[in-house]
């Protein structure tokens, strides 16, 4: 049999493979701008802001999720996935003995770790404007962010799978954000355009099924013990790995 | 399975209903250079692909674990990085303290190693594949139709390669559609038709043996062998008898049934005549 890797060197070639790629350092160095900058103009230059690093971190939770910056983090996970088995680095870790299971775990480790030092980002100006905020809920918006991105990545898990191409990859993408944006808004709109009964249960209880729950998980941090939140974003990140694992299993390289 | 074999394959390959690589109990003899030859689309990248599991498939035994280099279908690279970058990155995925420049010699790829790839000819990053599936000294190397793209230079800087590592001890599964390159290389063999294995043993065994025939009267010569039951073919130079006899006895029974022989010779064909006869459409099932 080809030789055995252990996890520690599977999980070191991944993360230095991650960062061989300039797009990891610019999109940190990119996260780090954003937040800096926001929280500057928010505390010096904008009369009314909320202060405190409450709200600075929460600020930054927006920025890091919902502005330009998803973007940077979507293209890295394009690359991670897509770009490595086109230029035959996925095929050159399982000839030199990684298992399947060990490639995959390896590479959503090193995605998370980047998310992770992209949270951390999130805190440091904050730093410098401590308060004596109830800082517990803006802690669960943090960890609900690491649930939303392990959705992410398996979302640009399941699209790599059957395209070869990060621009097709990334179109998928958008056209499910976008198919979930059009969907969510004909759920809100419908109903009250039309008295039926059938369409306002659709619009009430419908919209939480869509993969932007789970994508946005973090922003319902305000109720994460919710146990319906907090449950579709679990059961979809699920549900989606246990597809993805399915094909990645059936793959051939 | 014999004890010096290193990998035993006995695999049953689908897409959907069509499958795509059938084989049995297939063993590969320590230190050989084994030749995978077949046509376009008989299996062969895809037997390799099972062998080094980038097609997901039970049945595949390696009885010893071995350091594998593989060069499968046209190798792939990150554009940006130059050639000893990606050998580096081999060498780190394999935790070794190879010697980069051994195999940067042993393919000739001195010249451009550390320029980026996307500046390279087809033929350069075929090299550079092959010293990639190579830097890391592999104990089984792996090449699929390793001379694509290469100029004559390349071809025969590849063959001796292969010669060299094999006097080295290594393992090598060679895949090809180039009769020569096979016969040139390997010391086993392997025919892929139709996506089962049709033959595979020793690469001498492989050319078809017999005796050549030829009289003054072929109609009563042909006559003379259908009486005796015997294998035998028709040839450009008279008829071929593919039977373990010695030519003084055939001689013998000639005469004493009146044919008078104008040719009687041993006879061996080439890889080229016996793999076009048994993968002939007339074969196919």
């Amino acid at each position: 049999m080809p030789t055995h890797r252990n996890w520690g060197h599977v999980l070191m070639t991944e993360w230095r493979q991650l960062w061989s790629r300039q797009t990891a350092i610019v999109y940190l160095g990119a996260c780090l701008l954003f937040y800096t900058v926001v929280t500057l103009l928010m505390e010096h230059v904008i009369v009314g802001a909320q202060k405190g690093w409450v709200a600075d971190v929460q600020r930054n939770l927006w920025l890091r999720n919902w502005m330009l910056l998803p973007l940077g983090y979507i293209w890295l996970g394009i690359q991670s996935f897509v770009a490595d088995r086109k230029q035959g680095f996925m095929a050159a870790s399982i000839i030199s003995g990684t298992s399947r299971s060990q490639l995959l775990v390896g590479k959503v480790i090193a995605l998370l770790g980047i998310s992770a030092l992209s949270l951390l980002l999130c805190l440091w100006p904050s730093l410098f404007y401590a308060s004596h905020d109830n800082s517990s809920d803006t802690l669960i918006g943090l960890i609900l962010t690491i649930l939303s991105d392990v959705v992410l990545i398996g979302w640009i898990a399941l699209f790599s799978l059957s395209r070869t191409s990060n621009n097709q990859t990334l179109l998928r993408m958008v056209m499910l954000i976008c198919f979930d944006f059009v969907i969510r808004l004909l759920l809100w709109g419908l109903p009250s355009l039309f008295n039926s009964p059938v369409l306002s249960w659709l619009g009430d209880n419908a919209p939480l099924f869509l993969p932007s729950t789970a994508l946005n998980g973090w922003n319902y941090w305000e109720e994460a013990w919710h146990i319906s939140t907090l449950g579709i974003s679990v059961g979809y990140a699920i549900l989606l790995w246990g597809v993805v694992w399915y094909q990645w299993k059936r793959l051939v390289f | 399975m014999a004890s010096d074999d290193y990998l035993t394959v006995s695999i049953h390959a689908r897409y959907g209903k069509k499958s795509i690589v059938e084989c049995q109990g297939l063993s590969f003899p320590s230190g050989s250079v084994v030749g995978i030859l077949g046509r376009n689309g008989a299996g062969k990248t895809t037997l390799l692909k099972c062998i080094t599991g980038l097609f997901p498939i039970a049945g595949i035994h390696w009885t010893k674990e071995m350091r594998i280099g593989a060069l499968i279908e046209t190798p792939y690279f990150r554009e940006s990085w130059t050639g000893r970058q990606h050998l580096e990155h081999q060498i780190q995925l394999y935790k070794t303290n190879s010697d980069i420049n051994k195999a940067i010699q042993q393919t000739g790829i001195q010249a451009f190693v550390d320029q980026p790839v996307h500046t390279y000819s087809l033929g350069q990053k075929q090299r550079l594949g092959i010293a990639r599936a190579l830097v890391h000294q592999p104990e089984c190397l792996i090449l699929d139709e390793p001379t694509n793209g290469l100029d004559p230079q390349g071809i025969v800087d590849i063959r001796l390669l292969i010669a060299a590592l094999h006097q080295q001890g290594t393992n090598i599964i060679l895949s090809s559609h180039l009769l020569g390159e096979i016969q040139e290389c390997c010391t086993h063999l392997m025919v892929l038709h139709n996506h089962t294995i049709q033959y595979a043993g020793p690469l001498n065994e492989y050319f078809t043996k017999g005796i050549l025939v030829q009289a003054t009267f072929p109609t009563a010569l042909e006559d003379w062998l259908h009486t005796k039951e015997w294998q035998f073919t028709q040839h450009p130079q008279g008829f071929l008898i593919e039977e373990d006899i010695p030519t003084h006895s055939i001689n013998q029974m000639c005469f004493d049934s009146g044919i008078v022989l104008t040719h009687l010779s041993t006879y061996q064909g080439s890889i080229e005549d016996s793999f076009v006869k048994e993968t002939s459409d007339a074969n196919t099932p």
